[in-house]
């Protein structure tokens, strides 16, 4: 496979908090690597809590890494400077979840859109102003509507401007968390038809993190699943969706909504509450809660192993030496 | 509805409109303020007599309502004969002066402060609220009392004094409103879009924490004006013979038994320019920012 865009190895950020009057430290992403190419859309899915967020915030440099590094075509970014910065900014543009805090209520939608333009990239004013009315009638919004204010939009329609601005600078990498997840039902299907035509029409990379299986499924060619801030499987959206290998990645599966109410209990549920990611269990990240544990669960931490469906799951029940 | 609608369309509609929905006292309140607006701007062509000239001859005149009193000298004159009436006039607008500058330069540095340390937090934020606090202990009178002491009673002095006092509270309310939109989407959205964070705050955090900011302006025009009349009162005010109603209200002092009109004339002028400034200030505050009804600034 070709040279990832953007990619991270050994990413792991920790912050130094004060709870109960001791001073702690929170793992929110320990060891994680990833790799997205021009093109794929790399699902990022895990419960609240698990470290999405703050993985979207340091593949775009709003947050800097402890340990690792992020990479963008091949080059380290937290070394980025002047020139290469400014191209890493326009070539990568989040879309974030509440399109309710996204849009600065005392901008015209037009000045929103505008800003990367008029920031990053060194368009005249008339340039900007057309690509400004093209992107909004690429998200379906008219160019005219960029006299309006954020207010006078819906939900929906507010991210799509999200989604207007983000496409604006012609990125190479769209960073989307959780895009939908504030939206309506109804919405939802728009909003994703439309960054599938995007992506597919400007070529884009896309991370798209999210907690729902079954978005991740119709968006994404490759997902990686966290919990407690690692990854734990990763493989083709297809193979974790349909054939997953880890017992958290099918309890996760299994609990979202059936389409039949009366189809059978997920047989794997997952026992009491994820652990404090200031206190990260030894051993499996996962052992506190899985069904399936053993000794060797509590002890040793697995790495990854490869898995049926041709991807790779941390899980000791996928070392070839137990399988025997 | 058509009405309205027709209504609003022109100006004066507009206007009609916008007054009928405020209550009486809110009324008087908007039309001292435009009086007293208008007489500090137009003051030096409407004034009957020239403030500081007198004549001697009708030293201590009484007003057009007193015993004695005549319409030549509304208010009735001073003792040394200045018409008290043009000095008012006159009082108007070293008050409004001295608001506009001191709410411009306190105005600046608060916001500028409080914006810095809210948006940056950490150790600017942590070294720039101690300097608020030490703003707050500052004793008012004392430090203007010392600063005229060294330097005599000026413009200048007033207007620092004043300044050194109300800076910190838009540095208050600047931060903790920066605190409240830092966290927005739109400012980590700015940041992807390779703005500074200079440009942040101005772009961003700026207009969105402006409502705020007039309010306490706002609400701070009458705290000046009562704080130059004390100071110019004590003498380390504006310095005489310019006619700042403090002033005015010191030398009628002497008089109080003999000429009472020498004080209580600046001294209402003083109450109902306050009071009017303090009811459209909150009547502004409810519509801008509910969150800050009935707060003492």
């Amino acid at each position: 496979m070709s040279e990832a865009i953007l990619s991270a190895t050994g990413l792991g950020r920790v912050f130094k908090i004060q709870h109960k009057g001791r001073k702690q430290d929170l793992h929110a992403v320990t060891d994680l690597d990833l790799e997205l190419h021009t093109g794929r859309t790399l699902g990022v899915v895990g419960e609240s809590g698990c470290g999405k967020t703050t993985l979207n915030r340091i593949l775009l440099l709003l947050d800097t890494p402890t340990t690792g590094e992020v990479w963008f075509k091949g080059k380290a970014c937290t070394t980025l400077s002047g020139e290469a910065r400014r191209e890493f900014r326009r070539a990568v543009q989040p879309v974030f979840q509440n399109p309710f805090s996204s849009l600065d209520p005392r901008m015209r939608v037009g000045k929103i859109i505008a800003e990367p333009l008029s920031t990053i990239t060194g368009m005249s004013r008339s340039d900007i102003e057309k690509r400004v009315g093209e992107v909004l009638e690429a998200v379906g919004l008219q160019a005219a509507d960029a006299r309006r204010f954020p207010n006078e939009f819906s939900g929906g329609q507010r991210q799509r401007i999200a989604i207007a601005r983000a496409i604006a600078s012609k990125p190479e990498v769209l960073m989307l968390d959780e895009p939908v997840s504030s939206q309506d039902i109804s919405i939802r299907a728009q909003i994703l038809n439309i960054l599938k035509d995007l992506q597919a029409e400007y070529g884009l990379g896309c991370v798209f993190i999210s907690h729902d299986l079954a978005t991740v499924r119709f968006m994404a060619d490759d997902v990686i699943v966290m919990y407690l801030g690692r990854v734990i499987e990763k493989g083709t959206a297809q193979a974790i969706c349909s054939t997953p290998a880890h017992p958290y990645t099918k309890a996760l599966l299994a609990a979202a909504l059936p389409p039949d109410p009366d189809a059978p209990r997920p047989e794997l549920p997952p026992q009491g509450e994820i652990p404090s990611p200031l206190d990260p269990p030894s051993g499996c990240p996962y052992h506190t809660r899985c069904p399936l544990k053993f000794d060797r669960c509590e002890t040793v931490r697995p790495p990854m192993f490869a898995a049926p469906h041709g991807g790779a799951a941390a899980c000791h029940l996928l070392d070839p030496e137990i399988a025997q | 509805m058509p009405d309205t609608a027709m209504a609003l369309t022109s100006n004066a509609g507009r206007f009609r409109a916008f007054w009928r929905q405020l209550d009486w006292p809110l009324r008087v309140a908007l039309a001292m303020l435009v009086i007293f607006v208008f007489v500090a701007i137009f003051g030096p062509w409407i004034s009957p007599y020239d403030p500081l000239q007198g004549s001697l001859r009708a030293r201590l005149a009484p007003p057009v309502w007193q015993e004695g009193g005549s319409w030549a000298h509304i208010f009735g004159t001073d003792r040394l004969g200045r018409d008290i009436l043009s000095r008012i006039i006159a009082g108007a607008r070293i008050s409004l002066t001295v608001c506009v500058i001191v709410i411009a330069l306190a105005g600046a540095v608060g916001t500028a402060v409080g914006t810095a340390a809210g948006y940056f937090g950490g150790w600017t934020d942590r070294i720039l609220m101690r300097l608020v606090d030490l703003a707050l202990s500052f004793p008012v009178i004392l430090l203007a009392l010392l600063l005229g002491a060294i330097s005599g009673p000026s413009f200048t002095n007033i207007i620092i004094v004043i300044s050194l006092v109300l800076w910190s509270q838009y540095a208050r309310m600047a931060r903790g409103e920066t605190l409240k939109i830092r966290n927005e989407d739109y400012v980590d959205l700015a940041r992807t879009s390779g703005l500074s964070d200079f440009r942040i705050i101005w772009r961003h955090i700026l207009p969105n924490i402006a409502p705020s900011l007039i309010v306490i302006a706002t609400l701070q025009v009458g705290i000046v004006i009562v704080l130059e009349a004390s100071l110019s009162f004590l003498g380390v005010g504006v310095p005489p013979p310019a006619p700042s109603w403090g002033s005015m209200v010191a030398d009628g002092r002497s008089y109080i038994t003999s000429a009472w009109w020498l004080c209580m004339v600046p001294g209402l002028a003083i109450l109902f320019t306050v009071m009017a400034v303090n009811l459209v200030g909150d009547a502004l505050a409810d519509r801008i920012n509910p969150a800050l009804r009935g707060r003492n600034i």
